[in-house]
């Protein structure tokens, strides 16, 4: 049971989409061009009267309970912190290889080409384990972004989680736990919504291929030769048996 | 080659020490790398119960000490197999290549027909059965061995691409090369595996003069005459019998 | 090994990266030093990576755009690595946006101007040579003395930009002796000063936090940001205030309320409307009106024709919709705010609309009270500098300026009217000379061509830039300016809720060769000196650092230099807003009747319509209307080519309505020609619902066409290449909504 939850609340009627979470984010962890830990995404639905209706939903890793990209990690490099419920990823472990980035619903994964290894939003661990907020609540000025821990029924989050009024990315599918919550107006359409995402063509060849392949070709050599050995060992009983009839 | 050693006379000088000693480094060398690799991977790609990577990990100190010892082993057996290939090669290599090396489709054919005889015959079936003339090494022997050196190579270029980018994270190579490499690395070594079973069943409990041989060196003049026909035949004729 | 772990070891006492390190050191490898290699070509500003630490902290002020917010600047071994908010601003309350965020980029931008260069190609084409000061210094002192020499000095425009280091520019235009000044408000806000100023005597705050309805014409205050507008607007909208928002586009700030998407150009007709329904229905506030307001009656008789019906003809508002905003008003006054606008250089007719939105104010009460809009309580007095000799008498501006625009800001300039006489040839004397600072005339000023038509026939011009902008392109040399981040500025103490000192002080010390603008000039003006003998030698006009500047400014103050540089702001305790004494009569509007005049005194004086008279037009058929505006990522045209800022929208797009669209076969992300009478530009379509179908909107400083700007140049549309020359007919504000274009795709 993790001692705490961290969680981000959204609350998207403040947004107004100017992005400073982002480059916030950039600026705190040197994030390279091209990637980002972070975004903005606009969302639209049309009104009866036919007038477009707007959300803006600053997005990132959504530090999930149940999180594809941990399993799907071979090294054991992404994984999930048991204290406080942070999806992270252990750089020393990191290879590159992208298995977690396919199976992110929400895409908040990339591989960062300035070192090579994967990166995410970490909700900045390090940050808060100084007791600061993340970078991008900070920034924020209209305070559309809330940080905290859910566990701890004195927080702000836990305080406002209480009066309700929130709802998570989450699909009938895809519903792997998301732990940032968006206020409940929000506009979700399809261009948000997270898509049940395959592992990699790789990671199935291995996962349903060739490990239980070589499970049923392992198992089959030893239940073999094992059979084998018995039916000899069966003959050299009978041929005992023989001789000492014979004598 | 002397056979003075031979204490009753009828033994065969078959393997000079040196092949001994790496066949068993070998073998040990696959157990261990076996088995640590086998702790390395985690997660839904894992071979092994969760129990077990996690026991492996604890027992060389971290998943970062396996990764690392394990490669570094990895490379560490290669360049000796590797070096023993070089060293020996007029006097051991090419000949064991030139026995052992099934490469045409015929004679993978053959190979095969004869390994699924022997099979066979393990349980009492197709004892009229036919085998094709034995050499030195018998089909299932071929296959087993075309099988290991060519596993062997693929497997040290994989395992060397993914420590490399696992080490070099930032030379960008593309992550779908450490991810076929991981899938080609798991699937020669249990490739191999499946056949050491075999090859282990057989010195163990079918043949242990053979393993007695992989002591010794020595073999009994009437065990090659028996199994290898061909062989003895040959060994005969450069008056080594 | 810190530097490449997560919060969780894998057990290992030997690192990723002291494993390297052990294997270089018996060396196995020889490439093992590529992993710092690889990060540094692909250097994105600093990096910190999985490590977080504050570093030392210095206090200052942003500069990404006007608003001047209190900002923290985070350096760690000389390098500034972040900026955060400063929670003690009462402007920005801690925040910045993402502009504020990319200051650090604006230091350490890979294209910045980082030494002087001189010209050897032609205008424009990019072909510099790298110069030092020395040099500079003299190119720009010969240069000027010979247009001195020949024209004198009134030949020169000085072009430049609100910003706190103005002031030493616009001394040195002064002491050179030229009345010519163009700056930023005729491209920006003249139009609502001069509007607001004639009707109540000044720009007036809004309480947003506490209003109950909110009326915004265009002003797209979360976007185009004015802290802390924005921040409390959206505490009011969760506070329960209604936000009516009034634009052709559909913008952020239209989805945070009811969007009223009106016909352009018809925003007067809906103001005088609404007042036609508060008269009609007598829901105006009776108390105000009758004892702080004039010319009621006059008004009263002047609406009486603007009907809703007739409203909606002009607006294609609702009648219905518009008589049910004018009661929703009226029941939440006087906690309305009628909020003024920035960028309100739209049409020509934009001072008296400007008014009319002023008078709604007055018509409804809804002023000096909480949640209106009321005047704030004025800025800390500084000391203020002693500048020893005061500028003497000037020439006349050459383009008559003053007595055109009677009632314009006439230090300010009008920059339609100075481009036309040097064009059309009416100006009283050659302009020869152009200093340019902190401005980009070429991305700022409609009607591209003109300006540089008007730069061909300039024998000397000169720019005093951070980065190779288009305006510093086409110059003859420029001289490159420290940023922000790298100088000590003039203080400031913004009027406001709570009275503060605020100072822009160096995080780190100058890059590259960059001086400050008044080293800059003290170096022109030591060489000026030798080839001219001014009135007063221009060296002695500038015998003063910019510290013993700022001493003198804070003479009297309750702070001093150090303390302040220390502490990064100097605040007055919390008071509490007054609000009643204008309402009471206590204090008087600067007005000429010391009352909201309903009928302009000042407007009688100069003969413009004392009510302001709405004329109907019609659109170009067949055309779009081209409107322009911000989004909250950009600065006008000053960061589009920030690295940081440019990977949020690396291109800007045309937004087309669905229906026309289809019309013309234009599919989203389709490539098309955008083609007006003042000329053309390619862009990239973005279908969308969010825009009328008889307008296209572009965002405003792309399309750049210096080749110095790489992240940019050539990206996008420049609306300014469309627009036409207009301009409001009394503040000279230019109009950059008159256009209509073709749209075809490319």
């Amino acid at each position: 049971m993790a001692k705490k939850q961290y969680v981000m609340l959204v609350d998207t009627a403040r947004c107004v989409f100017c992005e400073a979470c982002v480059t916030s984010c950039r600026a705190e962890w040197g994030t390279p061009l091209g990637v980002s830990r972070n975004w903005v995404r606009e969302t639209m639905t049309m009104t009866n009267d036919g007038m477009p209706r707007l959300s803006f939903l600053s997005g990132r890793c959504m530090h999930c309970e149940e999180p594809p990209c941990v399993p799907a990690c071979p090294t054991g490099a992404s994984f999930k912190r048991d204290d406080d419920g942070l999806v992270l990823l252990d750089r020393e472990l990191c290879t590159g290889c992208e298995f977690c980035v396919d199976v992110c619903p929400y895409d908040a994964r990339y591989r960062d080409p300035a070192d090579g290894m994967i990166s995410k939003c970490t909700f900045c661990a390090p940050r808060i384990a100084d007791g600061e907020e993340p970078a991008c609540v900070n920034v924020c000025f209209t305070r559309a972004l809330t940080f905290g821990d859910a566990k701890d029924p004195d927080s702000e989050v836990s305080r406002m989680l209480k009066q309700g009024g929130w709802k998570r990315l989450v699909t009938d599918e895809v519903d792997i736990g998301p732990n940032l919550y968006y206020s409940e107006d929000t506009v979700f359409d399809d261009s948000v919504l997270p898509k049940a995402k395959k592992a990699t063509v790789a990671a199935r060849v291995l996962s349903d291929g060739v490990n239980p392949a070589l499970k049923i070709g392992l198992g089959g050599m030893v239940g073999l030769f094992g059979v084998a050995g018995l039916v000899k060992l069966a003959k050299r009983k009978q041929e005992v048996a023989n001789d000492e009839h014979g004598q | 080659m002397s056979t003075g050693n031979n204490p009753q006379g009828k033994m065969v000088f078959t393997r000079p020490k040196s092949v001994i000693r790496i066949h068993w480094f070998n073998a040990v060398s696959w157990l261990l790398l076996t088995v640590s690799g086998l702790g390395i991977v985690r997660g839904d790609l894992r071979f092994m119960p969760a129990g077990f990577t996690e026991w492996m990990q604890s027992v060389v100190g971290g998943q970062f000490n396996l990764i690392v010892g394990h490669s570094l082993y990895g490379i560490i057996w290669a360049t000796i197999l590797a070096a023993f290939a070089i060293a020996n090669w007029n006097n051991v290599m090419l000949p064991f290549l030139k026995r052992v090396l099934t490469l045409t489709p015929a004679s993978i054919l053959t190979d095969m027909k004869s390994m699924g005889i022997t099979i066979a015959q393990l349980f009492g079936l197709l004892k009229k059965a036919e085998l094709p003339p034995v050499g030195r090494y018998n089909g299932a022997q071929r296959l087993l061995g075309t099988m290991i050196l060519v596993s062997g190579v693929l497997i040290t270029l994989t395992g060397v691409a993914m420590f490399i980018m696992f080490l070099f994270t930032e030379l960008m190579v593309k992550g779908a090369i450490f991810r076929w490499s991981l899938v080609a690395h798991a699937f020669f070594v249990g490739l191999v595996w499946i056949g050491l079973v075999a090859h282990i069943y057989y010195s163990v409990i079918e043949t242990p003069e053979a393993l007695e041989g992989m002591k010794s060196g020595y073999l009994d003049e009437d065990f090659v005459k028996h199994h290898s026909p061909g062989w003895y035949d040959e060994l005969k004729q450069e008056g080594k019998v | 090994m810190k530097n490449r772990t997560t919060d969780k070891t894998s057990g290992a006492k030997l690192g990723r990266r002291n494993f390297l390190g052990v294997c270089a050191g018996v060396g196995a490898g020889a490439a093992l030093g590529m992993r710092s290699f690889r990060a540094e070509a692909a250097w994105a500003g600093p990096t910190s990576k999985e490590t977080w630490s504050r570093g030392e902290v210095i206090g200052s002020t942003c500069s990404m755009c006007v608003n001047r917010c209190g900002i923290l600047c985070r350096v760690k071994d000389g390098v500034l690595h972040k900026i955060d908010g400063d929670p003690r601003n009462p402007k920005s309350r801690g925040g910045t946006c993402a502009k504020g965020q990319a200051g650090v980029m604006a230091l350490y931008d890979p294209d910045r101007i980082k030494y002087p260069m001189i010209r050897v190609g032609k205008r424009g084409e990019g072909k510099w040579r790298r110069a030092s000061w020395d040099e500079a210094y003299a190119y720009v002192a010969e240069n000027m003395d010979k247009i001195l020499k020949k024209h004198g000095p009134e030949s020169f425009l000085f072009s430049s930009s609100t910003d706190l280091t103005e002031v030493f520019f616009v001394r040195f235009g002064t002491y050179l002796g030229t009345p010519n000044f163009a700056r930023h408000a005729t491209l920006c806000l003249a139009s609502r000063q001069v509007g607001y100023f004639a009707t109540m005597g000044g720009v007036p705050d809004s309480d947003l936090a506490h209003a109950k309805y909110v009326l915004m014409f265009g002003a797209n205050r979360l976007e185009a940001f004015e802290l802390p507008y924005n921040i409390d607007l959206i505490d009011g909208i969760k506070n329960g205030a209604k936000l009516v928002y009034v634009d052709p586009r559909m913008t952020a700030t239209a989805a945070k309320g009811e969007w009223i998407p009106i016909r352009p150009r018809t925003d007067m007709a809906l103001t005088l409307a609404l007042m036609h329904v508060l008269i009609k229905e007598e829901l105006y506030d009776k108390e105000f009106v009758a004892n702080r307001t004039v010319g009621f009656n006059a008004l009263k008789a002047h609406v009486a024709k603007y009907t809703p019906e007739w409203a909606e003809k002009e607006t294609e508002i609702p009648a219905k919709k518009i008589v049910t905003m004018a009661r929703e008003m009226a029941a939440a006054a006087p906690a309305v705010v009628v909020f003024p606008g920035r960028r309100t250089s739209w049409y020509t007719n934009d001072t008296q609309f400007r008014r009319s939105m002023g008078m709604l104010t007055a018509l409804l009460g809804a002023f000096d009270a909480p949640g209106a809009s009321f005047f704030n309580a004025g800025k800390q007095k500084l000391g203020g500098f002693d500048w020893e000799i005061e500028p003497f008498d000037i020439e006349k501006r050459f383009d008559d300026f003053e007595e055109r625009f009677p009632l314009a800001n006439h230090e300010d300039g009008g920059y339609v009217s100075l481009r036309d006489a040097i064009l059309n040839g009416t100006a009283e004397y050659p302009v020869k000379g152009w200093m340019v600072y902190h401005q980009n005339p070429l991305a700022s000023v409609l009607d591209e061509a003109k300006t540089m038509k008007m730069m061909e026939q300039m024998d000397f011009i000169c720019a005093i830039d951070i980065q190779p902008s288009q305006t510093a392109w086409m110059a003859d040399i420029i001289l490159p300016e420290t940023t922000y981040l790298e100088r000590l500025d003039p203080l400031f103490s913004p009027g406001g809720t709570r009275k503060y000192i605020a100072i822009r002080q160096p995080a780190v010390p100058p890059m590259h060769e960059s001086k400050t603008i008044l080293d800059i000039i003290k170096g022109v003006a030591a060489e000026l000196d030798k080839h001219h003998e001014f009135e007063t030698p221009l060296s002695d006009a500038f015998d003063f650092t910019i510290e013993e500047y700022v001493d003198a400014q804070l003479k009297g103050a309750p702070i001093d230099r150090k303390t302040l540089m220390k502490e990064g702001i100097w605040l007055e305790p919390e008071k509490p807003v007054v609000f009643g004494e204008y309402r009471s009569g206590k204090k008087k509007f600067k007005t000429p009747s010391g009352k909201m005049e309903l009928v302009s005194e000042r407007f009688r004086r100069n003969g413009y319509p004392t009510l302001p008279e709405y004329e109907s037009f019609k659109e170009v058929p067949g055309k779009l209307r081209l409107l322009t505006g911000h989004m909250a990522q950009f600065t006008h045209a000053a960061n589009q080519n920030n690295p940081w800022l440019n990977s949020l929208y690396p291109e800007n797009e045309a937004w087309i309505n669905p229906e026309v669209a289809r019309e013309r076969g234009i599919k989203n992300g389709d490539y098309v020609r955008v083609k007006s009478e003042a000329g053309e530009v390619r862009i990239k379509a973005l279908v969308t619902p969010k825009i009328r179908k008889d307008s296209v909107w572009m965002v405003h400083g792309f399309g750049s066409n210096s080749t110095g700007q790489t992240a940019v140049k050539g990206k996008g549309g420049a609306d300014q290449r469309l627009m036409s020359s207009a301009a409001d007919t009394i503040s000279n504000n230019q109009a950059m909504h008159e256009t209509f274009v073709d749209i075809v795709k490319a």
